[in-house]
């Protein structure tokens, strides 16, 4: 096997991945539902509670960019939970194919960042339309990394627990405590609220709304990143078998 | 075997099936902690004005106005899901019952009375949750609404467990009863969109706020709230019936 | 309406002698639901079929030719567009598909369709211990549904049809997943049966042991045609469903569990 023909593998690998996503219409249906209707669920829910002294911005806006984050990070942790749950079925089998493991881990995580990338923009586009953003690329890019962060979780949460249903209820539930929590809403902690995945992701968001650029909260993050990375390596090594042969 | 014995073993069975079913119950644990937990703990206290029905302007506090709220829609979001997971199932193996002798009546019977403990159950769990906080003032008349609430969900359930697989069947019953009760029968909402008086949720929600608040309860949208069963209901027993005789 | 509920019950028959089921005419065409989308398949056209006390009939065909249709139909699970059935006496129905309630235990399972059979809980009891010995499953009567493996699922769901001690069965692919010594303690139980009067019809495959039935009918193009003298094509075992393996073993049917 050459160096050229594993990228041709991964990018078939990730090809089919998409293509099998965008064939059921009700899948890209959601993906271009939820958010819109997260975010202005978000925004509605918020006019509905008094403004919160300590917050900075007006409720609906603040409801509006927490939904932005859910939609990016929850449709990305699902895509990450499905990964592995087919990786659990299918992967050994593409061993014995031809595929090498490494391949195939990286056919699941390049699909679970593209993912990231697709719903981070679908977020974007639909938050853009209401919200005025001063920096609408890192923006883009803090929603990438939410979105990345779940997805690595999802795919860790698959591993845990690899059915659609219940998975995607965890995440749900997770998710929507995660980006409450994280988001300064309410006063808890700050050295506890500092670990949750969304908190630095949360931080880099709203500064770039506002116009500044938190660099700290961005190194913080891409340093979260690799830890999970590692995390979902090992798990993945765990999940679909020793090099290749099935177990008994 | 009698009827009610035929009844009875249906029932009897579908509650051990209920009782091995996670899905249902983790979300009957977790749901009621979690929605309460947030709403009433975590959110700062802080006080809303609110209508309620039949009393006039209230002023009171908001952990205590979504407390109140939550109790409906957990009975909504158990018993809806509760209906969907009956239908899916029935779409099998209650054929086979019904050519095996059971009577479709015996069977639907034995199925609403299951929606009907779901939704008893998911009250009971949400209030002994909420009391640590708050007690609404007319409990009977709250605990009534609340399970029919549950129950007309229960119905709305079975009707979406015709048209749709396990997972979007759940995610469906999770929307839309919390769209229905949470958003658009809020009783802080100046002007009620005119959707919400169409939805299994306006009559229910609006006799638990008055419960929930006041020690006398204008009890006219209890005819409302029966009127919405059965419309629902005839609809979800004629879908059962169908599912479960000749094609 | 064309005339499809014509089922008695242990009352005046209108069949006549040996005869317990027939079907007549029997039409049935599925029909896409949405106008120039999808096919229309009209699988059975004018199918027939008698069936008398105490026959076991193989029924044969490719795989699409609509076997479980027509017996859906037989069984009353499915209404025919055109055509009538009779049946004189209590039938037995073991669908191809487990249709069985995941989460009950194997003992929950035949409380649940007994009491639908009119059964006490003595005959039930009796019933389900007679065939969990005789099938072996007397190990799992406390398992659930779910938990069996496939070929212990489709003894219950064998056995769910045969607890009532029906007059006719209908079988579709019963053996499924049948360990050898299940398959055969099958037989042993299908000649019992015929001697005391049941009449059996199976959905099969293959009909490697012709012998073991009286008659075989063969559904192809909406009609069924006995063909118990034709002999089995040779190599390809194609068109008329009766394949017999060159080495003499069964397809299908699993040499251990």
């Amino acid at each position: 096997m050459t160096d050229v023909g594993r990228a041709d593998r991964i990018s078939v690998g990730v090809g089919a991945a998409v293509r099998a996503f965008l064939r059921e219409p009700i899948q890209v249906a959601v993906l271009l539902a939820l958010p819109l209707v997260v975010i202005e669920g978000y925004g509605y829910a918020m006019t509905a509670f008094p403004e919160f002294p300590f917050m900075e911005m007006n409720a609906e806006t603040m409801g509006r960019l927490n939904g932005a984050i859910y939609a990016a990070a929850f449709l990305s942790g699902v895509m990450g939970l499905f990964q592995v749950i087919s990786a659990v079925q299918a992967d050994e089998r593409l061993q014995l194919c031809g595929y090498s493991r490494a391949e195939l881990f990286v056919t699941r995580l390049a699909t679970v960042l593209a993912a990231s990338l697709i719903v981070a923009a679908v977020s974007l586009a639909v938050l853009l339309w209401r919200v005025d953003v001063a920096v609408p690329t890192v923006v883009f890019l803090a929603l990438t990394a939410a979105a990345l962060v779940y997805g690595l979780l999802g795919m860790l949460v698959g591993a845990v627990l690899p059915r659609a249903l219940e998975g995607s209820l965890v995440l749900v539930f997770l998710v929507d405590a995660d980006d409450f929590l994280s988001s300064g809403m309410v006063e808890i902690d700050t050295r506890l609220v500092e670990l949750f995945p969304l908190y630095h992701p949360h931080q880099v968001f709203q500064s770039a709304v506002d116009g500044s650029i938190a660099t700290g909260d961005a190194l913080v993050t891409g340093a979260y990143i690799l830890c999970l990375l590692g995390v979902v390596a090992a798990v993945y090594v765990r999940v679909t078998g020793n090099g290749g042969v099935l177990r008994g | 075997m009698g009827s009610v014995a035929r009844v009875s073993r249906a029932f009897e069975m579908g509650l051990r099936e209920y009782a091995r079913t996670p899905v249902l119950l983790a979300l009957l644990l977790f749901l009621p902690v979690y929605f309460v937990g947030i709403f009433v703990y975590v959110l700062p206290a802080s006080e809303m004005a609110i209508t309620v029905p039949g009393d006039g302007q209230r002023v009171v506090a908001t952990a205590d106005l979504y407390g109140v709220l939550l109790i409906p829609l957990l009975a909504g979001l158990i018993g809806g899901i509760a209906g969907l997971f009956l239908m899916q199932a029935a779409r099998d193996a209650d054929g086979r019952l019904v050519l095996a002798g059971y009577h479709p009546a015996q069977v639907i019977a034995a199925r609403i009375g299951l929606l009907v403990v779901a939704s008893v159950v998911a009250t009971a769990v949400g209030l002994a949750v909420l009391a640590v906080g708050y007690v609404p003032q007319s409990l009977a008349v709250f605990v009534a609404a609340s399970v029919l609430a549950g129950l007309t969900y229960g119905l709305v359930g079975v009707l979406v467990g015709l048209v749709l697989g396990r997972l979007a069947g759940v995610y469906t019953m999770l929307f839309v009863p919390m769209f229905d009760v949470f958003f658009l029968q809020n009783p802080t909402v100046d002007d009620q969109l005119w959707l919400a008086t169409y939805l299994p949720g306006h009559a229910v929600t609006e006799l638990a706020v008055d419960a929930g608040f006041s020690g006398s309860v204008a009890l006219d949208p209890f005819a409302q709230a029966l009127a919405a069963l059965a419309v629902v209901g005839t609809f979800a027993t004629a879908a059962f019936y169908r599912t479960t005789r000749v094609r | 309406m064309p005339n499809i509920e014509k089922r008695l019950r242990n009352g005046d028959s209108e069949l006549d002698g040996e005869v317990v089921l027939r079907a007549d005419e029997i039409s049935k065409t599925y029909e896409s639901v949405l106008p120039f989308v999808g096919r229309t398949v009209e699988v059975l056209e004018g199918a027939g079929v008698e069936i008398e006390a105490g026959e076991i009939v193989g029924i044969v065909g490719e795989n699409g030719a609509g076997k479980s249709t027509l017996m859906q139909i037989l069984v009353g699970a499915l209404g025919a567009d055109e055509g009538a059935v009779a049946v004189d006496g209590a039938v037995g129905w073991c669908p191809q598909e487990p249709l069985l309630y995941d989460r009950l235990t194997v003992r929950e399972t035949f409380r649940l369709f007994g009491t639908a059979y009119g059964m006490d809980d003595g005959e039930i009891a009796e019933a389900r211990d007679h065939y969990a010995d005789l099938l072996g499953f007397e190990q799992f009567l406390d398992y659930r549904v779910d938990h069996l493996s496939g070929g212990n699922r489709q003894k219950i769901n064998l056995s769910v049809a045969l607890m009532h001690d029906p007059d006719v069965l209908l079988l579709d692919e019963p053996y499924t997943g049948f360990d050898w010594e299940t398959y055969l303690a099958f037989w042993n139980l299908t000649e019992e049966l015929t001697e005391q009067g049941t009449a059996i019809a199976i959905i099969s495959h293959f009909v490697s042991e012709r012998e073991r039935f009286d008659r075989i009918v063969e559904l192809a193009d909406g009609v069924l045609t006995d063909v118990t003298d034709r002999e089995p094509e040779a190599s390809n075992g194609r068109g008329s469903g009766v394949a017999a393996s060159e080495d003499g073993s069964t397809p299908g049917v699993n040499a251990g569990d």
